[in-house]
């Protein structure tokens, strides 16, 4: 089924890849951010039936972005896709409420098998 | 430089590069750097990460051809010059990608918390940056589309 997907990271490169991969899926990118800021005020304008979120970001980073998120939508779908995948992260990620963590680098199956996985 | 702390860039690069781009590492060699300033290929990205008491400096150094054969390859388009945005982003996004998946093993094995900075990107001709105080290595990688160098500087670690 065809999802309403918003881009938060700080690499246009990553909004590039993901945009061809996604649409490329029958999915549509409705919104690109560059910061976890510019992502918490898109996901109230736009309510995403997804997020793609990176971590290291200028502003405000993923690991805020996600609890603002999840405190104003607790049914929002998050998944976080990053180059920093360590243990202390990923519980950081679990405990703000990512649905799912996917490490970089990505390539076509990792993302849209993470998205077929959200209900 | 402890090894220990070296190999996950050096894994970190091979695996980066074969999956995001599809480039092989041929081969690599490690060397101190003595000076304190460094020419520039043409293409620096420049990363810094800190954690605890340790903090560090990652540097991926590439001819400008190196660097649009990575652009090429990573967006399937051509690119003709270093100075567009894409070009540098590219660059900067591989740079990110290693730093991130090389401290991601030394975080898990040392408990260190090393974490990343968004990365910069510069490019032009006789580009030169400093080396930090600490210790640095460079290590020079031969791939199959060119040659291109890595600068890492780790403080805190003898």
């Amino acid at each position: 089924m065809s999802k309403r997907v918003l881009i938060v990271d700080d690499s246009p490169i990553v909004h590039h890849l993901l945009r061809k991969t996604l649409e490329a899926a029958g999915h549509e990118v409705c919104g690109d951010a560059k910061n976890g800021r510019e992502g918490v005020d898109l996901y109230g304008k736009l309510k995403p039936d997804v997020v793609f979120m990176d971590v290291t970001m200028p502003l405000m980073d993923g690991i805020e972005a996600v609890k603002t998120i999840r405190a104003s939508d607790p049914a929002a779908q998050i998944i976080m896709l990053t180059a920093m995948g360590d243990e202390q992260i990923m519980t950081e990620a679990n405990q703000a409420g990512v649905t799912v963590f996917l490490k970089k680098p990505f390539d076509d199956y990792k993302i849209i098998s993470a998205l077929a996985k959200l209900v | 430089m402890d090894q220990e702390l070296m190999q996950p860039y050096i894994d970190s690069v091979n695996e980066v590069l074969q999956m995001m781009v599809g480039v092989k590492v041929l081969s690599h060699s490690v060397t101190p750097v003595e000076k304190s300033e460094i020419m520039s290929y043409g293409v620096a990205s420049i990363m810094t990460f800190s954690g605890g008491i340790f903090s560090g400096r990652v540097v991926l150094d590439l001819p400008p051809e190196v660097a649009l054969k990575i652009a090429n390859l990573l967006l399937g388009e051509q690119f003709s010059t270093t100075r567009e945005r894409m070009v540098l982003a590219s660059i900067s996004e591989l740079n990110n990608t290693i730093g991130g998946s090389a401290n991601t093993v030394i975080n898990n094995s040392t408990g260190i918390g090393l974490r990343l900075a968004p990365p910069y990107v510069l490019t032009g001709d006789k580009l030169v940056f400093a080396s930090t105080k600490a210790k640095s290595v460079g290590i020079m990688f031969k791939t199959n589309i060119g040659f291109f160098r890595m600068y890492l500087t780790l403080k805190g670690v003898d």
